[in-house]
């Protein structure tokens, strides 16, 4: 049997702080198939970056913890050194819109330029080749090549988050971490860019993990669904089971706090706020603010699995 | 002359109910070029009527640059309107100086997007609080009481544990609820809050428009209630309008908005807007290209119609739409229905 294309196993990544260490990270493990987008969702501060950070290895100065597995068809990444993973796997395999990206274009830098540069740096690609293959690029993700001789000044936000996924795209990876790609374009743009990116989806037989805290949005893309809460993965379903009927008492709450634009229902909250990552609670990180929580919730809960590929990290689902 | 504004029935007209009024509003933005001393501006409010009764709330949604913020600020009189009328409990506030303009402020509340930047970081919880009643001349027992209840009506409960605390050691939902407490300390009758939840996490923003909502029907407050997300309008107001570049392009009451959409805009904005549904992935969303126009030269005409796939050639993009009754209270400014 042919492996998944990406596999994570017990992932962890930590940063040390003068408070103390903030598990950002803590023991995540699932997988993701060739042609399947996995959403990621959960509230800010939960670990969503971090963890796409730690799967394309992008890490900030202060990591104190960086362990577990992240299997790339099926070669483990963690025993390559920064070199090798800088060359066959950043990009190559796995590419990302990270969260700031739209900032992040070179300001002096025509946009065709910045489009090829992971082709000359990644592929070895020669300028001018490169530069043809990022207009048809740029084509694919409708962006007029003409625009290739533009500023990112002279593009609107929608048109520059198309270049950047064209930047992306350009070498040809298996998969793409976009980390919250249209949070900061408006709603008509965001739609634009969401039918891009099924478009592409559809006709590249590409992995996408998407980062989102708009659960409405998430299930734009998601065939798969990973709820993260404090730094752990407390479920992950198949989409069609997810939207419709949630486990984890947190994603049950949470998606009663989703409003909907075509039906009226009864609106939630979750009072309270996330626990710190520096100390997280004892047992369920969640059972502070869980109505259901019972004694067995000062221990913790193991990822249950409930068959079909689907996990829940919640002692309410436990037949043992 | 404040008949001008709608073309309606008598009773949408300004009447003894409604708390707000306001007819033809402009605010154009100056954009001072140094060459030639030639002044531009940027149209960011450009002929805005409506009305908003006592204890009602209005959802204002609109994309980012729509000239959502800039009309917020001009009812309040934080920017002094280019024409047009703002009537107020009965009360031309439209050109009103100091005293009296400090007078009508009392009355109407601000909230802010982003609760950090609208808080002193050097100042208590007691403090911030304290500041507009100080302004407003009250005496001090009051003031203490005052604070005390404002800051239970928000929930920041126990006062004790908050009175004197920094902004900084609150989280994002209680700074809201401080920016709150403080928007409705001088017993105001309208509150205009501008994007008040959109940088908050999506449970939070369900608790704080809840409070919004609770306040509001305890005190029978008229609420403005900015936003760029039509989804929270069902559950949070009486009334939505839409707007684009500069203008209310449909007004009705929510129910209607969502379920019977006239205007081209709005209807992209309904189908943009997704609800959770793992069918959504497999259909792509009926949503026009392009971007809104720049406001310091906008469209001749509609301002949508360069992006409207109904756009006739020689009307849309030469005459603007006038302001149709589609239904009862049902208001559309496109030419489709004209
Ligand atoms: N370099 C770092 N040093 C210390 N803490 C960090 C660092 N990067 C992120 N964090 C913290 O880690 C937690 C998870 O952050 P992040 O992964 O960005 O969450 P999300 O993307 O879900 O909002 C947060 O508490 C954040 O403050
Ligand atoms: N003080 C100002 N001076 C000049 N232009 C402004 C000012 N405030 C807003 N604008 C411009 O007016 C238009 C409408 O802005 P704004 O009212 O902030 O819209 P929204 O709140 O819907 O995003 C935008 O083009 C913006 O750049
Ligand atoms: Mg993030
Ligand atoms: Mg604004």
């Amino acid at each position: 049997m042919c492996p998944p294309l990406l596999r994570v196993e017990d992932l962890r990544l930590y940063f040390s702080t003068r408070k103390g260490a903030v598990k950002a990270v803590d023991d995540v493990s699932f997988e993701v198939d060739r042609g399947e987008t996995l959403a990621l969702i959960g509230e800010s501060g939960c670990g969503k970056s971090s963890l796409a950070k730690a799967i394309i290895r992008l890490l900030p100065r202060n990591v104190s913890v960086y362990e577990g597995h992240v299997y790339l068809n099926g070669e483990d990444l963690m025993n390559l050194d920064e070199e090798e993973f800088r060359k066959t796997v950043r990009w190559t395999g796995i590419s990302m819109v990270s969260q700031a990206a739209l900032n992040s274009l070179n300001p002096v830098i025509k946009v065709g330029q910045q489009v090829a540069e992971p082709l000359i740096l990644h592929k070895g690609m020669k300028g001018k080749e490169a530069l043809e293959k990022a207009r048809e690029t740029l084509q694919r993700v409708g962006i007029p090549e003409t625009f290739a001789d533009r500023y990112p000044f002279e593009l609107s936000g929608g048109m520059r988050q198309r270049a950047i996924i064209a930047m992306t795209l350009i070498t040809n990876p298996d998969l793409i971490i976009l980390d919250e790609p249209t949070s900061a374009l408006d709603v008509l743009t965001q739609a634009n860019i969401m039918n891009l990116l099924k478009k592409i989806k559809r006709e590249l037989n590409l992995s996408f993990i998407f980062i989102t805290h708009d659960i409405a949005l998430s299930s734009e893309l998601a065939d798969k669904v990973a709820v993260m809460y404090a730094g752990q993965i407390v479920e992950l379903s198949d989409a069609e089971r997810f939207y419709k009927s949630p486990l984890h008492p947190y994603s049950t709450k949470l998606m009663a706090s989703v409003p909907t634009l075509r039906e009226n229902k009864k609106l939630e909250f979750i009072p309270g706020s996330p626990p710190s990552l520096i100390e997280p609670p004892k047992g369920c990180r969640f059972a502070p603010r869980c109505p259901y929580r019972t004694e067995d919730c000062s221990r913790d809960p193991p990822l249950i699995s409930l068959g079909d590929g689907c996990y829940v990290r919640c002692w309410l689902h436990w037949k043992g | 002359m404040l008949d001008a504004g709608f073309t309606g029935r008598g009773e949408r007209m300004v009447n003894s109910q409604a708390l707000l009024s306001v007819r033809d509003l402009r605010k154009w933005h100056e954009l001072k070029r140094g060459l030639f001393g030639r002044v531009d501006y940027v149209k960011a409010v450009d002929g805005v009527s409506f009305d908003l009764k006592r204890g009602e709330a209005v959802s204002i949604v609109g994309e980012s640059g729509s000239g959502k913020t800039t009309l917020g600020k001009t009812i309040l009189r934080l920017y002094k309107p280019t024409s047009g009328v703002i009537l107020f409990d009965g009360i031309d506030v439209t050109n009103l100086k100091s005293r009296e303009l400090r007078e009508y402020r009392r009355n109407v509340g601000f909230v802010q997007q982003d609760p950090f930047g609208a808080l002193a970081p050097f100042m208590t919880v007691r403090q911030i609080l304290e500041e507009p009643l100080i302004i407003n001349k009250i005496k001090k027992r009051e003031r203490i009481k005052r604070i005390r209840s404002s800051l239970e009506e928000v929930r920041l409960t126990p006062v004790e544990d908050f009175i004197n605390k920094y902004p900084h050691m609150l989280s994002g939902g209680q700074q809201q609820r401080l920016v709150i407490a403080r928007a409705i300390i001088l017993n105001p009758k309208l509150i205009i809050a501008d994007e008040p939840v959109s940088m908050l996490d999506a449970s939070v923003r369900i608790e704080i428009l809840t409070l919004l909502r609770e306040l509001q029907r305890r005190h029978n407050l008229s609420v403005i209630y900015i936003t760029h997300d039509l989804s929270t309008t069902r559950y949070f107001s009486e009334w939505i309008y839409i707007m684009y570049a500069g203008k209310i392009v449909e007004k009705a009451e929510t129910g209607e908005v969502l379920s019977k959409p006239f205007h081209p805009y709005t209807r992209a904005l309904l189908n943009a807007t997704p609800d959770p549904d793992p069918k959504n992935r497999f259909v792509m969303r009926d949503v026009p290209p392009g971007e809104p126009p720049s406001l310091a030269n906008p469209p001749k005409g509609c301002r949508f119609h360069p992006r409207c796939i109904y756009m006739k050639k020689g009307l849309c993009d030469k005459k603007e739409p006038p302001e149709v009754e589609v239904e009862r209270n049902h208001l559309v400014g496109c030419w489709l229905y004209a």
